[in-house]
């Protein structure tokens, strides 16, 4: 399955009942099919993870492939990749990853490497792999911003992010101090009773 | 690699504060009751974190009512209470991670120091088999991670992500036993991370020790420990971060806050403090 817009039969911005009917046309036709029972189960596995993956990006829980594909074009090199990111089976993504000829290995290809350990917590690797990502294809947003965020963690960033409240009363009488020091030095005054 | 789990105490509210020692000393009775009087001298804060993490997520009440310390009656404490049995497994955890702690320890020590911890070998060797009885999936999690670990670290091409797995790996099984649904996955990811960071934070430590003794150590092949070893953590603290925002506590949720971002980091600092100072002589 390459495409669960394709398969489904539906356009990129069909609405949920579209989708729904479409479910129901595919299921159908597998039900009233003549095959065997385990055939049937499979393909219904298939025509679920469809639903799944297209249901999930219109409601914007996951973006699998919509704003990635324009990147490239409409056309994602490793979209199948991605879909079994999505879908949480890091290790089937892996392996299609690994087994990819060494001269089809993109900037997009170490920026999925990336994502899985990621999603794995191998933060060391994800943080290589994004770097070379973006030495790669500088000008792409999405390995840049997943690097960045990574990258601002590992200087600390989480910290900054809720310490703003450090300033407080004694702050201002110091610096107010100081600064009476220092026009005292000069010969002036700011504070005159101290 | 115990004791880094610890809250910022000045960054604290009394209250919450109070609400913390209170775990502390709930767990440390519970401790008393489960595995004879000997065993609340294994009490870590780590225990007390995994307590205060449960609870947090917990959705029945939690009672507060006061007590006093067993050790000094003269101090009170508050006693905190829920109904599911969160500090039983608790305790099963910090008992049958001081056994395997004990364990590394015969392994690695000088010969008086063997001599003593053989004579305490049968005593951890009972309190682990009461709590393997209770708990034994939760003493198969960490026998398995532990032999893995041990394993690893006989392997000198481990990079670093991969020697911190077997710990992290029995923090994400730990965090997230019990829990259901959404819950279970936050939590899986949840101890990960703070399997790596403690893993991490115990071999930033040990650095110059293991240096010395050529034991393994997963920073032995960085150019500048300090560096290094805060590049990794800080990340690591950081998706604990992410993950801490993602899922709701229903109690405690500042004090989590509070030892995940400010605790952590402050042991780091302390660590850095003691390679830079040592650098600057």
């Amino acid at each position: 399955m390459n495409n669960p817009y394709d398969y489904l039969g539906v356009s990129r911005n069909a609405t949920e009942k579209d989708i729904m009917d479409a479910y129901r046309r595919i299921a159908g036709e597998i039900t009233n099919a003549n095959i065997p029972d385990s055939e049937k189960t499979n393909r219904m596995n298939e025509l679920n993870n469809a639903y799944d993956a297209v249901l999930n990006e219109l409601r914007g829980t996951t973006n699998y492939a919509g704003n990635q594909n324009n990147n490239y074009g409409g056309n994602s090199q490793f979209s199948d990749v991605r879909q079994c990111i999505n879908s949480g089976r890091l290790d089937d993504a892996e392996t299609i990853l690994n087994g990819v000829p060494s001269y089809m290995i993109s900037a997009e290809w170490h920026y999925l490497k990336g994502v899985i350990h990621q999603r794995r917590g191998w933060l060391n690797e994800a943080y290589n792999c994004y770097q070379t990502a973006c030495s790669l294809e500088p000008s792409n947003q999405e390995y840049a911003a997943a690097f960045n965020s990574l990258n601002n963690n590992s200087r600390g960033g989480y910290r900054t992010s809720r310490k703003t409240s450090n300033d407080g009363v004694c702050n201002i009488c110091s610096t107010l101090l100081c600064a009476d020091c220092c026009c005292e030095c000069c010969g002036g005054d700011l504070i005159p009773c101290c | 690699m115990f004791g880094y789990v610890t809250i910022n105490k000045p960054e604290l509210k009394i209250k919450e504060y109070e609400a913390y020692k209170g775990v502390y000393c709930t767990l440390c009775k519970e401790m008393g009751k489960e595995y004879g009087f000997l065993s609340r001298f294994l009490l870590s804060y780590d225990g007390a974190f995994y307590v205060i993490y449960k609870l947090g997520l917990s959705k029945s009440e939690i009672k507060v009512s006061n007590s006093h310390c067993t050790f000094n009656p003269c101090k009170k404490c508050m006693k905190i209470t829920c109904e599911s049995n969160i500090y039983k497994l608790a305790c099963a955890i910090t008992v049958i991670l001081a056994y395997f702690k004990l364990m590394d320890n015969l392994h690695d020590s000088s010969f008086l120091k063997k001599v003593i911890l053989y004579i305490l070998y049968p005593y951890f060797c009972l309190i682990k088999n009461r709590a393997k009885k209770k708990y034994p999936d939760i003493f198969e999690i960490v026998n398995k991670g532990m032999a893995e670990q041990f394993a690893l670290e006989k392997d000198e091409n481990a990079f670093l992500d991969k020697s911190a797995h077997p710990t992290a790996d029995i923090l994400s099984q730990l965090f997230s036993y019990g829990e259901t649904g959404d819950d279970k996955e936050k939590a899986k990811q949840f101890g990960y991370q703070l399997g790596r960071v403690v893993y991490f934070l115990d071999a930033f430590d040990d650095y110059e020790k293991d240096v010395k003794d050529n034991s393994f150590n997963p920073f032995k092949n960085c150019d500048d420990i300090v560096d290094a070893s805060t590049h990794t953590i800080n990340m690591s603290i950081g998706a604990l971060t992410e993950t801490f925002n993602k899922q709701n506590f229903n109690n405690f949720s500042s004090i989590i806050e509070n030892i995940i971002n400010d605790g952590l980091s402050l042991r780091m600092d302390r660590i850095i403090q003691k390679y830079r100072g040592e650098i600057s002589e």
